[in-house]
């Protein structure tokens, strides 16, 4: 939404806007309140929704954690509730191009570079999209939809 | 509106945007519609303002655009335009900022350096008016605070 509205903002400086340059800041605005309460709503679980992922993972393999000697929960927590929060602010600014060139793609190394990748698949490609369907409503989900695909498409398998 | 929209995108970056963040915009939200329609009409209509305005500022002083032999009509018309299309985008996008800054600083000088300021404050006297001509009763209050703002810049 940035990138379109800049432009818009830099043409409209030497020549009036068309209809058309309009249309996706009405298709945008037309969305906002979905978009605020869902953020709203992910802002108020966050952190709950990343403890519960990593409980249901613990219980199914309660060493999933466990690189070489050590237990990485804490440091992966810290991670799944970054990620949640960025994924909702792309959500509410329609900006999934930023989230995917400065945080996935970043991450996504990170993940190879620790073998990573079951964890990931697990975490982005199932247990999150499904919480936060729980969360939202199904008009919210819609708009939330997008970011998810796009984490699960660069973090999973 | 963008200035403030990307400042919350940087600070949403490392915590959750709170919800006093977030009541802008909603704010905008709530009247972008009649920006969107304001915006449309005045670009529709910028010909007839801008002739009006003309109209308005020769009927009761016809050389008021001459200078020595030479008339600048044509000259204060282009101007003219332009200023109607930056205050319509500042209105739009809700950015007075950037046109104080961007724009009408920098007219102000050209309008000094010329000698033009009687010829200016007349036509951004008369320009609020017209404008508002155009445009539905939700719809001129937006376009107030830009055409006071580029009335107090160029017309004083």
């Amino acid at each position: 939404m940035f990138r379109q509205l800049n432009h818009l903002t830099v043409s409209a400086d030497g020549r009036y806007a068309r209809a058309e340059e309009l249309n996706f800041l009405r298709d945008y605005l037309a969305s906002v309140d979905t978009r605020i309460s869902a953020y709203e709503k992910i802002r108020a679980e966050g952190e709950l929704m990343a403890d519960k992922i990593q409980a249901k993972q613990k219980a199914e393999n309660p060493h999933c954690f466990h690189y070489g000697q050590r237990d990485h929960s804490e440091i992966c927590r810290r991670d799944l509730v970054d990620a949640i929060r960025l994924s909702a602010s792309a959500m509410l600014f329609a900006e999934l191009d930023l989230m995917r060139d400065n945080f996935l793609l970043w991450y996504r190394t990170i993940v190879k570079a620790f073998n990573y990748e079951t964890m990931a698949d697990s975490t982005y490609g199932k247990l999150l999209p499904a919480m936060i369907k729980q969360l939202l409503t199904p008009e919210e989900q819609r708009v939330m939809q997008p970011v998810l695909a796009l984490s699960s498409s660069i973090l999973s398998k | 509106m963008l200035r403030q929209l990307e400042k919350l995108s940087l600070e949403a970056d490392g915590r959750y945007a709170t919800a006093a963040e977030l009541q802008f915009l909603k704010n905008y939200l709530a009247t972008a519609e009649q920006r969107i329609s304001a915006y449309e009409k005045i670009r529709d209509a910028q010909e007839t303002i801008i002739e009006q305005v003309d109209q308005q500022l020769c009927s009761p002083n016809p050389h008021i655009f001459r200078k020595g032999n030479q008339d600048y009509t044509a000259v204060c018309q282009r101007d003219r335009r332009s200023v109607l299309r930056l205050a319509a985008a500042a209105m739009l996008f809700a950015d007075l900022d950037a046109l104080r800054d961007g724009f009408l600083l920098w007219y102000r000088t050209i309008i000094k350096a010329f000698k033009d300021e009687k010829a200016a404050r007349v036509t951004y006297q008369v320009l609020p008016t017209v404008v508002n001509q155009v445009l539905g009763a939700e719809e001129a209050p937006l376009m107030t605070p830009v055409m006071a703002l580029t009335q107090s810049i160029l017309g004083e």
